[in-house]
């Protein structure tokens, strides 16, 4: 049985090496790959409707149509709309989303380094997932 | 030919006609100002609609039935809304989603389109996310707006993300698709018309600008003439 679900959004290649490692690292979880923010706000609006949030939603910006702060921001009215309480939310990327953060609630920020390689990226962001899904199981 | 009298080009100017489920918009063939939003009068013939996907920027088929004599339409142009203008239209629309950051310009909007009756309800908001949150709520009990009017530039998130996020919530909840009316007061760059266009069923609104006492009153004459009962 799945312990729940994790959106993650991004356009490039990180979901690819993320969505194995995570499994192996914090098995259980289904991971659904997004490739935009307008995509994210569409299958969050039906598991909104069907009543299953998702454990973690994972934002890694730019996104196309809808970016990632408007997409925390869509995420957050979507929650209010069906009376749920504020799901987490990591953004991983430059620290501009930082003041928004604070306001959306329950979001966390880990910084993008330029000079990283995707799988050094991918490390990187799959350990932090993995902490992060851990303290939400205890918690 | 529909002809209007067109406040932003200052002369009698041919119109093109929207035509959507419950009204029409009249907009200015030339510049693009929306002219009237004609509601509760179906056109005889019509091209474009807003059932179909098809450009926001095609022309349309006017209605052989609705040519407006150039003196009639110069009477109904003036700042005094004719009384008939008052009467209740006999299709309203039920819902109105209106997202403007002006305070001023979404409270004299609403109470026109509620003064005209062309909606029974009008939900206004400054900030975007509270459009999203209003649009999810109508549209989980399996509903939509009939019309949302939506400012390009928006706090938070711009109006094409608005537009965007309005989308893709029904194509979550597989609703119908909501006619969107932008309101911009910059010109549209070729990019922005293509993004719009992808979004199906949408009409922009040149929204004047310059200083803020003519501004106020072009944007009342603007609503006066959006929200006008057809006269075809």
């Amino acid at each position: 049985m799945s312990l729940g679900r994790i959106l993650f959004t991004e356009e490039g290649a990180l979901a690819d090496r993320v969505g194995p490692r995570l499994e192996q690292l914090n098995p259980g979880y289904e991971f659904l790959a997004v490739k935009d923010g307008a995509r994210l706000v569409s299958v969050f609006a039906r598991l909104a409707k069907t009543r299953r949030p998702p454990v973690l939603t994972v934002l890694v910006p730019p996104l196309k149509r809808i970016d990632a702060p408007a997409c925390m921001i869509c995420i957050r009215s979507i929650e209010r709309a069906v009376g749920w309480k504020p799901s987490p939310i990591l953004y991983f990327g430059d620290a501009q989303a930082a003041s928004l953060m604070k306001s959306v609630g329950f979001a966390a920020h880990l910084p993008r380094n330029p000079a990283e390689t995707i799988d050094a990226e991918a490390e990187r962001l799959s350990q932090n997932l993995s902490a992060w899904l851990t303290k939400l199981r205890n918690a | 030919m529909l002809t209007r009298f067109c406040p932003n080009c200052e002369r009698e100017m041919e119109v093109k006609r929207f035509d959507g489920e419950d009204y029409s918009l009249l907009v200015c063939a030339s510049c693009g100002m929306g002219l009237g939003l004609a509601v509760g009068e179906r056109p005889a013939v019509s091209a474009v609609t807003f059932k179909s996907s098809k450009s926001v920027f095609e022309a349309p088929a006017v209605s052989p039935s609705s040519v407006a004599t150039p003196q009639k339409t110069r009477e109904n142009s003036r700042s005094d809304p004719p009384a008939s203008s008052l009467e209740p239209a006999s299709k309203m629309m039920r819902c109105v989603l209106l997202v403007d950051p002006d305070d001023a310009f979404r409270a004299m909007a609403k109470m026109r389109i509620l003064d005209r009756h062309c909606a029974k309800e009008v939900f206004e908001m400054a900030n975007p996310g509270r459009a999203v949150e209003q649009m999810m709520s109508i549209a989980i009990e399996g509903s939509r707006p009939d019309l949302v009017i939506c400012d390009l530039n928006l706090d938070e998130m711009s109006g094409l993300e608005l537009a965007h996020a309005i989308r893709a919530i029904e194509k979550g909840l597989d609703c119908s698709t909501t006619p969107l009316l932008f309101l911009t007061s910059a010109p549209l760059t070729d990019a922005l018309k293509a993004e719009m266009k992808s979004l199906g069923r949408v009409r922009y609104v040149r929204k004047p600008d310059g200083d803020p006492q003519r501004v106020s009153e072009k944007l009342i004459s603007l609503f006066d003439r959006l929200l006008e009962p057809s006269k075809a």
